[in-house]
């Protein structure tokens, strides 16, 4: 190992034309040694990695030094230079990181071969590549990208990282987009090859469970700017900037039930509105007048660990509350069935075959329940959301609503809109779940026209919608595009509660949301289920929004139920295989735990 | 599926569209106004006899389909029937247009796959840049000008003002073809340039943005290596989809250009014919110029089942 | 990286934003488009009281002429003045093809909602018939089809219409499969609203500027064809004041008034780069709005 640290980040800012978008970020990394670098959208993280990679996006200029081993970065340029970059980068859709049109093999070889290897070595040096990833199917370097699912995609797009022997691999939310018990595999991947090469690992994440999981040290970014940073042990156990407390406070724990979910308050601000000030203040509970207009220093607050906070010192004691388990409120379940779904099924026609997606799925939901549905991708929960809106027509079985019947399987008109009465649905996309040509008071003006019970003064009604979900009445005048992504959901909510439906489905309505806005419309979520009574069928694939929302769970493996039961008894005690896996991947949340 | 199925799949749907459409264009004998036999004939030849001849001749007592079939038979035998004007059988007198408009088609192809190729991909890497701007400027504008308006300025500006190149006429010979034909090529290129340049700039744009070619740098792959396995290899397929329509649609254009440029070949027959209503070279060139256009097609799926490994598994697989 | 290997980036950073303004306002060159369509209108309506002279009269004494102050255009073979001639032209220049603009929108749009919609067999007929109208190039399918009904710029204009409308049912038909795949059109269907509804609310707007643009580009399209068509003397009857025709009628004289061919050319040109301009910059900057608003 040379003597001064792997990697130098020193004052680094990017910006993309005028507007900065990192602030002056620095940082170290000793070689063998994995750094998390953690955030929410527009954090800046991903672009740090870039910029460490030297590939910024077209248009996006940098300032500042990063150093490797002691030297500046550069990409080649020209061909045949025969000095391959020490940096290498693992990005995060293993569907689009890699050249459709080239086999798995391929772009390991050409790697190899960029690197300077002999032609000859390269064959056996491909599988012997392969192998470090865990992939010993010979077959697999001669498939195409599209004939491999998302966790062998990323361990062959791994191996292509890894294949000119990097000093340092950034890898930028590689598990993300995977489902959980791959994700699992993958960071187990990652772990044990930074450890077997003694390389160099930033790891870029939104995920804090998982920076603790995998790295020695985390830096926390909000804004553009870093917040704390420290070794993964110290910030676990005793995290002291406001941001990374309430960031901690927000991930809903998969361990226990929460009485209280406390997200953080309002969202993220672009980093060139908040250059004059502590980016965080305006979402501080401890914020005092000069957090306003004094830009917080990064400091030593304790041996190896920085925090950007003027108070920190006064705020050492506090503990976090919500670490605390609490009792479970059941008291709004009813006995009334709403919604009864009979020997489900839906299949698929593909390449000629005959795909089942659902495979005779059985389930009450009751009056004011909160019925959890998980499983991963493919194993047909959201089918099941599809078959009960009417968006598409299951092949087989039954599904009944409260005072409507039995639902034929082509719904005629007057059928979907008495089913609207009883069913609503809150999708998962914020961006995409709002029509962008109408404002939100005409979005939610259509849905009151859908209600049984007549609307005598709309706007009134609007107004305490919005106010219902947490939203000002002004509001009704903006599009969608002005509006961030919790505050879309939120009128995704609205618009669904417009119509006074006695189910509420939701699917996966918080997967795509930042976590520390997660937390607000989980709560609300809630507040909804319990104060009015409204069912709510929830499709997810994390346990710990399960855990938090719902009282009873349906696990879904491969369109079938493979396991059900009240939800702390599913999740403390799993009986199933799969369940079994599923519960072991998640990162643990629990404070006091050491890694 | 196999290649060999899926190519068969798709022949025989273009056979039947080919049988479809040939019904639509014999049916423009009803369409015409007027008796069939006189618009056969040309009035200035109408007499009775002759009438009554080309009644028995053509069969047009028959019913409508079984004048069909037997105009099909013959047409597959390439026996269009005779042309009005000239009384030659229709197909020496398209074989003797042919190889003007295919020179020039050519001609005017390379030109726009030289110019329009570099250029979009050029405007493409300098996006934003005055060279894009300039290309997109110069792309609406010609995609905007009507052929005749191009041909004619060009005949003034170079024909007429500097007298480099001869305004009109096909010469003799391969280089004084190629000499008469360079003014209409680039008349034709001119309105085929925008529509690959677009295309081109669009494709490469779409891919230069991807992840895979992010992940390919850093993993130090050369210029080179990520331009022609990366780059054109993955925005190769609308190009070329472009290319090969551009080709196949070259005689619409050729139309209004052997026009300006007085030049015999099959497109100022086609609009020779229409206008004395010579139905049969008509008839032939419709046809002809149908199946052009679908077989560029077939070619160009077959090219992509072989270029898109995608298409190629799915192919294997079911 | 160090500072200096960032030194080059900066211009092209500044170079982008330059662009992303260019896209979001609708800039000089589109005022001026818009005025010049403006007056090409203004020139069609007015035509007959600001024309210098009729522009069929005769004066076989000063034919052919070049450019003169009594002539500024010049003159043609009969004599007739140019310039009174592009003027009273532009009616024929913009009326046809703004009515094949419209009219192939409208029914393009119905078509291919209903196509998008229904899926099904009414799908399939509607896209193989659209593919079989794209066997044949559609400017060789309207000479074949104009020159043997008989001619006449009005029976052009219809089938240039029928030749059109493939255009817009494959545009809206795409629009409309890519948006019933969207989490807002699903959550309008949840609500139970009615296919009409949804159509005509949700959907039709958010195809609008995609439409605005594919009309305005419509427009160039015929403007060329229905010129062309006139050209080759099947459109328009001879001796109309009409810029394709003129082209045609003039090509004799090109060395004795170049204006006499270059003019209606002119015309043609500008008056199309003009629409075509306003369809580009219409298309980029309303979508660029609504994703901003």
């Amino acid at each position: 190992m040379s003597a001064g640290p792997l990697l130098t980040v020193d004052d680094l800012s990017i910006s993309y034309g005028s507007r900065l978008l990192v602030n002056g970020v620095s940082f170290a990394l000793d070689g063998g040694e994995s750094l998390a670098l953690v955030g929410e959208s527009g954090s800046g993280k991903s672009l740090t990695a870039r910029a460490i990679a030297d590939l910024l996006p077209a248009g996006v200029s940098a300032t500042g030094r990063v150093l490797i081993e002691g030297a500046p970065v550069r990409r080649p340029r020209r061909r045949g230079r025969g000095d391959s970059p020490r940096v290498g980068l693992l990005m995060q859709d293993p569907f689009t990181m890699l050249n459709p049109t080239m086999t798995a093999g391929g772009h390991i070889a050409e790697t190899l071969r960029a690197a300077g290897r002999p032609r000859a070595e390269i064959p056996a040096e491909v599988s012997r590549r392969l192998a470090e990833v865990g992939i010993t199917d010979a077959s697999v370097a001669r498939r195409y990208p599209f004939e491999l699912s998302g966790g062998m995609s990323q361990r062959v797009a791994l191996a292509a990282a890894l294949a000119n022997d990097p000093a340092l691999l950034l890898a930028d939310e590689p598990t993300t987009a995977l489902d959980a018990t791959t994700q699992h595999e993958v960071l187990e991947l990652l772990r044990q090859v930074q450890r077997d090469r003694g390389m160099g690992l930033v790891f870029i994440t939104h995920d804090l469970r998982v920076a603790f999981d995998l790295c020695h040290r985390v830096v926390v970014m909000y804004a553009g700017s870093i917040m704390e940073e420290a070794p993964a042990r110290i910030m676990r156990r005793d995290p002291l900037h406001p941001y990374t407390r309430g960031l901690l406070e927000s991930i809903p724990s998969t361990d226990h039930y929460q009485g209280n979910l406390r997200g953080i308050p309002g969202s993220v601000p672009a980093t060139h509105t908040v250059l004059d000030r502590c980016p965080f203040a305006d979402r501080c509970d401890e914020r005092v007048d000069a957090c306003t207009h004094v830009v917080p220093p990064l400091v030593e607050v304790a041996a190896h660990h920085r925090a950007a906070c003027i108070r920190i010192g006064e705020l050492v004691s506090t503990t976090t509350a919500t670490s605390v388990g609490s009792a479970r409120v059941t008291d709004h379940v009813g006995d009334e069935v709403v919604v009864r779904v009979s020997d489900l099924r839906k299949s698929y026609r593909v390449h000629g075959g005959v795909h089942p997606a659902l495979d005779g799925v059985t389930f009450d939901l009751r009056q004011g329940e909160a019925l959890g549905i998980v499983g991963e991708s493919g194993s047909g929960k959201t089918t099941i959301a599809r078959c009960l809106l009417g968006l598409t027509s299951p092949t087989d079985g039954s599904i009944e609503f409260a005072g409507f019947g039995v639902v034929p399987a082509q719904r005629t008109a007057q059928d979907r809109r008495a089913v609207a009465q009883i069913v609503q649905c809150v999708f998962q996309d914020p961006y995409s779940t709002l029509n962008p040509m109408h404002s939100v008071g005409t979005a939610l003006g259509e849905a009151l026209s859908q209600r049984s019970r007549p609307v005598t003064d709309r706007d009134h009604e609007i107004a305490s919608l919005l106010d219902r979900v947490g939203l000002p009445a002004s509001m009704a005048t903006r599009r969608p595009a002005s509006l961030s992504g919790g505050q879309r959901q939120r009128v995704a909510i609205a618009r669904a509660l417009a119509v006074e439906p006695r189910v509420l489905l939701c699917d996966e309505p918080v997967a795509a949301l930042d976590v520390s806005v997660q937390a607000q419309i989980l709560e609300l979520l809630r507040e909804v289920n319990r104060s009015q009574g409204t069912s709510l069928l929830f499709i997810t694939h994390d346990l710990g929004v399960v855990r938090q929302i719902t009282e009873r769970v349906l696990v879904l493996y491969r369109g079938e139920v493979v396991e059900q039961g009240a939800t702390d008894v599913v999740l403390d005690a799993p009986t199933h295989d799969y369940t079994q896996r599923l519960v072991a991947a998640m990162p643990s949340t629990h404070v006091a735990q050491e890694a | 599926m196999t290649f060999a199925a899926y190519a068969l799949r798709r022949v025989v749907a273009i056979v039947a569209t080919i049988a479809l459409l040939s019904l639509l264009v014999f049916a423009l004998l009803a369409l015409t106004p007027g008796d069939p036999a006189i618009t056969l004939l040309g009035p200035q030849n109408a007499t009775p006899e002759a009438v009554a001849a080309i009644r028995e001749r053509y069969g047009l007592g028959d019913p409508f389909l079984v004048q069909y079939g037997n105009w099909a038979v013959a047409a597959l035998q390439g026996d269009f029937g005779d042309s009005i004007r000239s009384s030659e059988p229709v197909m020496s007198v398209i074989t003797s247009r042919l190889w003007t408009t295919v020179w020039l088609a050519l001609y005017a192809f390379i030109i726009t796959v030289v110019v329009a190729i570099p250029l979009g991909i050029l405007a493409a890497v300098r996006r934003g840049s005055w060279i894009d701007r300039l290309a997109s400027s110069i792309t609406l504008i010609a995609l905007c000008t009507p052929a005749f308006a191009i041909g004619f300025l060009l005949i003034y500006v170079f024909s007429v003002q500097l007298d480099w190149f001869p305004g009109f006429g096909n010469g003799d010979g391969f280089f004084d073809t190629i000499w008469h034909l360079t003014l209409p090529a680039l008349a034709l290129a001119t309105l085929q340039i925008p529509i690959l340049l677009r295309q081109t700039r669009a494709a490469v744009m779409d891919v230069v943005d991807r992840d895979y070619i992010v992940f390919a740098r850093s993993r130090g792959l050369s210029r080179s290596r990520i331009w022609l396995r990366y780059v054109l290899r993955n925005g190769s397929l609308p190009v070329l989809t472009s290319a090969g329509l551009i080709l196949a649609f070259s005689l619409a254009g050729a139309v209004l250009i052997e026009n300006v440029f007085a030049l015999q070949g099959l497109g100022s027959l086609l609009v020779s014919s229409v206008g004395t209503l010579d139905l049969p070279v008509v008839q032939a060139l419709a046809l002809l110029t149908a199946i052009l256009v679908l077989v560029t097609n077939l070619v160009i799926d077959l090219l992509y089942y072989a270029l898109d490994p995608r298409l190629r598994r799915a192919g294997a697989a079911a | 990286m160090s500072a200096d290997s960032t030194g080059a980036q900066p211009s092209r950073a500044t170079d982008t934003s330059i662009d992303e303004k260019r896209r979001t306002r609708w800039g000089p060159v589109f005022w001026v488009a818009v005025v010049i369509v403006a007056l090409f209108i203004i020139i069609a309506i007015t035509a007959d009281w600001i024309a210098p002279y009729d522009p069929y009269a005769q004066d076989l004494v000063a034919s052919s002429q070049g450019p003169s102050a009594a002539h500024w255009l010049g003159t043609d073979q009969l004599g007739r003045d140019i310039l009174s001639r592009l003027m009273v032209g532009s009616r024929t220049g913009i009326i046809g093809p703004a009515v094949v603009a419209i009219c192939a929108t409208v029914i393009g749009t119905l078509l291919g909602l209903w196509a998008g919609f229904s899926g099904g067999i009414a799908d399939s007929v509607t896209m193989r018939s659209v593919d079989f109208a794209y066997a044949i190039p559609p400017l060789l399918l309207a000479i074949v089809l104009v020159g043997i009904l008989g001619g006449g710029y009005w029976l052009a204009v219809a089938v240039l219409i029928v030749l059109s409308a493939p255009a817009d049912v494959r545009v809206v038909r795409a629009a409309v499969l890519a948006q019933r795949e969207m989490p807002y059109i699903a959550a309008a269907r949840t609500l139970g609203l009615s296919q009409m509804r949804i159509a005509f609310k949700h959907i039709l707007p958010n195809v609008a500027p995609t439409l605005a643009a594919n009309a305005l580009l419509q427009f160039v399209v015929a403007l060329i064809a229905l010129s062309g068509l006139a050209f080759l003397g099947i459109g328009v009857s001879a001796g109309t004041p009409d810029w394709g025709l003129m082209i045609a009628e003039n090509r004799s004289i090109l060395d004795l008034n170049p204006w006499a061919v270059i003019g209606p050319a002119l015309c043609i040109t500008i008056l199309a780069v003009s629409v075509g301009l306003l369809g580009d910059r219409a298309f980029d900057v309303t979508t660029k709005r609504i994703n901003e608003r």
